[in-house]
């Protein structure tokens, strides 16, 4: 019950790394969603979440991530969801998220 | 574990979610689910219980675990049947999540029902 994001600016691709360790969660998601509209406020940019180390996300957590496509919608930077884990996978899967999002793997990790 | 009943009662606030997912965990791995399954009833789990710790109705959730021969029943007390018309998108994202992972799922005036079967 427990999240710790870390946030770094990529220069060489002009973007924002999050990397959420631990659980996007009904009890984290809006602390984890208010650090990334904080930082994109701060400077505009593509957005990627590296999911390598987050181990569950809830249906608060998805919803966060929506909130934040929408955020962008209008912009031209993109939001990518990147490394999440097969059981991370299948949730985006059920809730036909994986449609909405451009979620990468390894291959395509920067 | 056969027929038994394991029922807990736990204040009505979000942190407690994550222990609720930790006893479905535990009971689940008494049945004999798999690392899959397991994860799946956790899952579903943390689900119930956000459509069920709904802020101001009772002071307690009630979750009732019966373990039956060929299925696990869960009951969790305190959800608030929400207006279809106004459910709220995150609503709905935890019911598909539940109904995917589950085999049954009922949403009652103050209770939801999942069942998952034992193979």
């Amino acid at each position: 019950m427990s999240l710790n994001t870390k946030v770094d600016f990529n220069h060489d691709h002009n973007q924002w790394v999050f990397k959420p360790v631990g659980e996007i969660d009904i009890y984290t998601s809006s602390v984890f969603k208010e650090e990334i509209v904080k930082s994109f406020e701060e400077r505009k940019a593509d957005l990627v979440i590296d999911g390598r180390q987050l181990d569950y996300i809830d249906s608060t957590g998805l919803g966060a991530l929506i909130s934040l496509l929408k955020m962008l919608q209008d912009t031209e930077y993109k939001i990518y969801i990147d490394n999440i884990r097969p059981n991370i996978r299948k949730l985006f899967d059920i809730t036909e998220l994986d449609k909405l999002f451009i979620i990468r793997g390894d291959e395509n990790a920067q | 574990m056969l027929n038994d009943r394991i029922s807990v009662k736990i204040p009505n606030k979000t942190d407690y979610i994550s222990l609720v997912r930790l006893i479905s965990s535990a009971i689940g791995s008494r049945i004999g689910y798999n690392v899959d399954e397991i994860d799946d009833l956790k899952v579903a789990m943390g689900e119930a219980c956000i459509l069920s710790f709904v802020p101001d109705k009772a002071d307690e959730v009630e979750i009732s675990f019966e373990v039956l021969k060929d299925k696990l029943e869960i009951s969790i007390s305190g959800h608030n049947a929400i207006d279809p018309v106004e459910e709220t998108r995150e609503a709905k994202l935890s019911k598909m999540i539940i109904e995917s992972l589950m085999d049954e799922a009922y949403y009652l005036d103050e209770q939801i029902r999942i069942v998952k079967y034992i193979d």
